[in-house]
């Protein structure tokens, strides 16, 4: 049977790759002649899944005892193994699941399917791992962090709701962008150089309402990896980093119910199989349905009292559907839909403003294994932002929208020929289609002429190759080349202007006539030296182009960002990245630290001009008001992150520096950007007391202990985890007024240096206690205490200046003043399961 | 039911505070060298022969005194000023307060038109040494069509600036509409905008019936928020607009019996409305904006667009001014 099964393979396999066939001759004569003269090999492979829920598992390690080498699982939880014939020890681990050891005698290609127990996290694995290099040490990617849901659960959250993007927030390189926002800035870079990714599509704005919340549903996510730098070639069209959000499968094993009811939203979570162990769903919901913020920070706060008699919600929907058509083939359907409302109703003026705002995207996706050594992943993505403002008084009528719309098709595989190589090579495709403001007005039947709705249409193309092999034993190399293409199409009219800025003319391009094409290479090396099994050292070198930009407008990110991409004005951004650092793991394994060190250069950004106001794009071209210039960032980063045992959770430390230049703003001089934060540090933890008998309550729950009879017997048989973190950072560079002067009685501004002044810094310590129910109950109880700003800190949140009473009698008065949003905030949480 | 298993999370929230704060904090401000400001108009409404009007000013560190000494501190005194038309120099003469009481009262300069300069009403300044530039001998006034080029030297440095005065669009109509309880309203106007683009207005409005006081409501023009724009999404249309009613800068407090942004149905309202240069309207939009934003978080700080060269404050502007009256009905 196998002796007519090979040659069988081997011919299909060859009819694939034909157009491959050269570059794999060439890089196979090149690069590794030992293939060409290789022993006879065979192919272990197969899939790794959570046991208790058929979740595919992201980043599993698998290995091969007796050579010390292995890989770690894909995105969809395949790995590939390719060794000499032999007999050997598979070992497949995870953290906080139990390691599994599976003898194999590799005298065929193998398929080993593993499925892993979760258990409680102890020290135990450290045995078996400290025979090699752990994944910190001994991998080639830099710049990357994992993050497992089951640790950003316990953390405290603001108000109790749990959010993904606040928890990478506290990793080193990270920026948070303020206080309870959920954006962020990594290393430097725009709040457009992050591509942030749901199930491989594109999510163009992660806030909802000024950020506090972002738009990824905790109890719908799986994983998440954070790349901010050395960007491995499958990734590209972003600066900065790349933000891999991969939503859950759905419980393929048996049907699940979780809900949530809370101040701030309510949620449901269904998931389960539709056939079991070959297809599952899940659905998540979550809405708001009481406008917290607005009113209280409009009763409050005099800035925000335009606010009041206005009404705010949002909802967000994520779906996934999973279908294994075969042993090969496997089809995943996923969607996420969510939507902002504000509104705001003045009866009296008849006067009402109506702003919705969201992201709708849809990914399907096939996975095919070709043969044991050739994955491959083909996804069709959809993705859509807009962003809507209508206004209407009496008669008068209007309309503000914007948006952004992707119609994404990739190719990606994963080539495993022989244990040294991880090849990963694939095609991207992107249809854009832009809509910069464009608004709509009229005044009882006269139409005010506000131009045509000017779209920007764009095709997008990637190709690229990326190879992580082992060179010796002990240097590793991770290369891959991308090489990206846009171009910009019609239709489209360009408006043309004058030095003063009035229209000249107009030239219109016909549908599909190309206007201006950008092409580039982009080379991504990361090199490992590993000095032993405990560290090593990385270097890396990346450069990467980015065609599309996002244009703000305030000091802020708000739903107001208009994206825009690359035209005959506005040239691609291209960034490079020089990174080294040096990684060691101490104790076992149970401690990871990293020194890393980058400099950063990007080109070709942009910013409007001063004075730009939002109406000015309307009937123009929003890229006729920008202006270009340059940034550059440098910094180290600390990181010391305890992986394992009782006490988990990390340290953090960047010291950074990030600057932009423009010729025509600050009069040409280099100036810090809002998040220039010079220290950032973050310190969490998670201490986690496992009540199963054996071990003794600490002193310090002596307290709980003596009132344990009067609650009877429910705190103790029960695990308790206490957490917190605390987070430090220097304070926001902002632009401050240094002069003021008079203007027809008005009092008006002189502005210092842009961002010249620096706000107080910002600090502040949460924690939580989250008490687990028994497991074995029918019903178990859990219940959590967060307390967000413990100490109550008054951050800054912005500067604002009141000029109180009357010039003429002499009576004027000009304050500072300071506004801090979130005191100290106690949430209890109680949940249930049945 | 085993295979099924439910959650529910009751979360409850023992204590929320979701008080924003603010407290006054000091910020220590870098010094930095005053610069000049000027505030000049020069005007032409057929009717009477207007001259031009300069008032210099100095800027100031931020949290300076704002007494009424203070301010009277900040303005140039001794400046060289020349507006030159048609190649003709004109010497324009400082005049102060004491010095255009006289004048008024001699008839040669109509106190309406210092008022709606200096944007507040001369009773209210009396005491307080306020200067201008000017010419009082009708040797210079302003008219459609003309550029006007302003020349000032002081503290060793030589200022210019140039203006022109576009020519005239009046309104078609006005008239008041009721937004609210019927007795409550906007002014409306009728215009045409002329085809091409390019071409910028400004409004102000002056309440001319009398307060209980029996003096008049508004002491002067007063332009609302957004009180010029330009022709770029009404080209060559007829159309109707509309504005509420402004509040003089500095001062937001209502006369007793009176709603804030709403007209009476009773008021009379003098309507001024101008046509303007492109520089002159991009220079007062964003003035205006930048004076009623005061460091929000969500404006981006700008810089006012000034058409005073070498590193002034500021606007040079002409104004093609038509006049219109709203009567009040009891």
């Amino acid at each position: 049977m196998y002796s007519l099964a090979l040659p069988y393979r081997r011919h299909y396999f060859m009819r694939i790759l034909k157009p491959y066939c050269p570059l794999f001759l060439l890089l196979g004569i090149l690069l590794f002649p030992h293939v060409v003269l290789a022993q006879k090999t065979y192919t272990v492979s197969g899939y790794i899944k959570e046991g208790e829920t058929g979740e595919d598992m992201i980043s599993a390690t698998v290995y091969i005892k007796e050579l010390l080498k292995g890989t770690t699982t894909n995105l969809y939880g395949f790995y590939s193994i390719t060794v000499p014939e032999g007999n050997y020890n598979l070992i497949v681990s995870y953290l906080g699941f139990e390691t599994i050891t599976q003898e194999i005698g590799l005298t065929k290609d193998l398929r080993v399917n593993v499925e892993l127990k979760s258990k409680m996290i102890t020290t135990e694995e450290v045995v078996i791992e400290a025979e090699r290099a752990d994944k910190n040490v001994g991998s080639s990617t830099m710049g990357t962090v994992e993050m497992e849901m089951e640790q950003i659960q316990i953390l405290p959250a603001l108000l109790g709701e749990v959010d993904i993007l606040k928890v990478i927030q506290m990793l080193p390189g990270v920026q948070s962008a303020g206080e309870g926002n959920s954006g962020f800035y990594v290393r430097g870079g725009g709040p457009d150089q992050n591509l942030i990714l749901l199930d491989e599509a594109v999510i163009y704005n992660v806030s909802h309402l000024f950020g506090f919340f972002s738009v990824f549903n905790a109890d719908a996510v799986k994983s998440i990896e954070l790349i901010k730098g050395g960007m491995p070639a499958n990734y590209g069209g972003r600066l900065a980093s790349v933000l891999n959000v991969t939503m859950k499968d759905g419980n393929n094993k048996k049907w699940q119910v979780e809900g949530g009811l809370g101040v701030i939203s309510s949620k449901l979570t269904i998931q389960g199989p539709i056939k079991k162990n070959v297809s599952s769903i899940i659905l998540s919901g979550r809405r708001t349905y009481y406008d917290l913020f607005l009113p209280l920070i409009a009763k409050n706060n005099e800035n925000f009292k335009a606010f009041e008699g206005s009404g705010y919600y949002f909802y967000d929907l994520n779906t996934k559907i999973n279908y294994k058509i075969s042993d090969k083939d496997r089809i995943f359907l996923s969607g996420y839909f969510g939507r902002d409302v504000f509104t705001y109703k003045q009866a009296q003026s008849n006067f009402t403003v109506q702003v919705p705002w969201g992201n709708a995207t849809m990914s399907l996706r096939w996975n095919h294994l070709f043969n044991d050594k050739l994955f491959m992943n083909t996804s069709l993505i959809f993705s859509d932002y807009k962003f809507s403002l209508g206004i209407i008084q009496n008669e008068f009528e209007m309309k503000l929208f914007s948006g952004i719309r992707d119609y994404n098709a990739k190719l990606d595989f994963n080539y495993y020929p022989v244990i040294r190589h991880n090849i990963k090579f694939g095609a991207n495709y992107i249809y854009h289609v832009f809509t910069p403001s464009s608004a709509s007005a009229s005044q009882g039947d006269v139409e005010f002429d506000t131009g045509d709705i000017i779209r920007q249409y764009a095709h997008e193309g990637a190709l690229y190759f990326n190879d992580q092999f082992d060179w010796t034993d002990k240097f590793q190399i991770n290369a891959g080349l991308r090489y990206s293409i846009f171009s910009h199409t019609g239709p489209f009219t360009r408006y043309n202007k004058d030095t003063q800025g009035n229209g000249t003319d107009t030239i219109t391009y016909k549908k599909n006539e190309t206007i201006k094409t950008y092409q580039g290479l982009e080379p991504r090396v990361t090199l490992r030296y590993q000095l032993n099994t405990k560290s090593s050292v990385k270097a890396s070198y990346t450069l990467n182009n980015q065609y599309v930009h996002m244009t703000t407008l305030a000091g802020m990110s708000l739903p107001t960002d208009v994206w825009i991409g690359c035209s005959d004005l506005v040239k691609p951004q291209l960034g490079t990245q020089y990174a080294v650092g040096y990684f060691r793991n101490f104790l076992d394994n149970q401690y990871e630290t990293s020194v890393e060190v980058y400099y950063k250069t990007m080109k070709n950004m942009i910013e409007f001009k001063d004075g730009h106001l939002p109406g000015d794009n309307v009937a123009d071209n929003p890229d006729n008001n920008l202006t270009f210039g340059e940034g550059e960032s440098y910094g180290v980063e600390l990181f010391i992150k305890k992986r394992m045992g009782d006490l988990t959770g990390w340290i953090g430390y960047t010291l950074a520096r990030t600057t932009r230049t423009f010729e025509e703003i600050n009069n040409g001089e280099p100036f810090p950007t809002r998040y220039d934060r010079r220290h950032d540090l973050a310190v969490v933890a998670a201490y986690e007391i496992e009540k199963k008998g054996k071990k003794e309550v600490s002193d310090s729950l002596k307290f709980f202990k003596r009132n344990m009879k009067k609650w009877g017997n429910w705190f103790r048989t029960r695990t308790w985890v206490f957490a917190g973190n605390f987070v430090y950072a220097t304070g926001d560079a902002i632009t401050l007024p240094v002069a003021r002067y008079m203007y027809e009685g008005n009092i008006l501004n002189e502005y210092g240096p842009r961002n010249s002044f620096r706000m107080k810094d910002y600090h502040r310590a949460d924690i939580s206690v989250t008490v687990m129910g028994r497991k074995r109950k029918r019903i178990q109880s859990d219940f959590s205490l967060s307390v967000y700003n413990v100490y109550s800190r008054a951050n800054p949140y912005f500067i604002y200046f009141a000029n109180e009473g009357n010039i003429e009698e002499g009576t004027l008065d000009i304050k500072a003043i300071q506004v801090s949003l979130f005191p100290i905030m106690p949430t209890i949480t109680w949940h249930f399961k049945f | 039911m085993n295979n099924q298993r439910a959650y529910l999370f009751l979360i409850c929230s023992v204590t929320l505070w979701l008080i924003s704060c603010e407290k006054e904090i000091t910020i220590d401000l870098p010094n930095v060298e005053d610069k000049l400001v000027v505030e000049g108009k020069i005007e032409y409404d057929g009717i009477t022969n207007t001259p031009p009007i300069v008032i210099l000013t100095k800027s100031t560190g931020y949290f300076e005194p704002t007494d009424l000494n203070s301010l009277q501190e900040l303005f140039v005194h001794g400046a060289d000023v020349t507006v030159t038309v048609d190649n003709v120099n004109h010497q324009l003469t400082e005049l102060c307060l004491s010095d255009i009481l006289t004048l008024i009262s001699s008839g040669v300069i109509d106190s309406s038109l210092v008022e709606d300069l200096l944007g507040a009403s001369l009773e209210n300044l009396i005491g307080f040494e306020y200067c201008l530039y000017t010419i009082i001998d009708n040797s210079l006034y302003g008219e459609p069509g003309k550029t006007y080029k302003l020349t000032i030297t002081t503290g060793g440095k030589t200022y210019t600036s140039t203006t022109s005065i576009p020519a005239l669009n009046p309104l078609i109509s006005v008239w008041y509409l009721a937004q609210k309880d019927d007795t409550l309203g906007f002014a409306w106007a009728r215009m045409h905008d002329p085809p091409g683009k390019g071409n910028a207005y400004r409004w102000y409005a002056r309440r001319i019936s009398k307060n209980a006081d029996g003096e008049e409501k508004d002491a002067a023009f007063v332009a609302p928020f957004g009180s010029s724009f330009e022709d770029k999404f009404i080209d060559g249309l007829e159309f109707d607009f509309a504005y509420d009613r402004g509040h003089p800068p500095g001062n937001h407090d209502d006369d007793p019996g009176e709603a804030p942004h709403f007209f009476k149905q009773t008021d009379t309202i003098a309507i001024k409305f101008c046509t303007i240069e492109m520089q002159v309207y991009e220079f007062l939009r964003i003035m205006e904006v930048e004076a009623n934003s005061n460091g929000s978080p969500f404006a981006s700080p700008s810089t006012i667009p000034t058409n005073i060269d070498n590193d002034g404050l500021g606007l040079w502007a002409g104004y093609g001014v038509t006049y219109d009256t709203i009567y009040g009905t009891p």
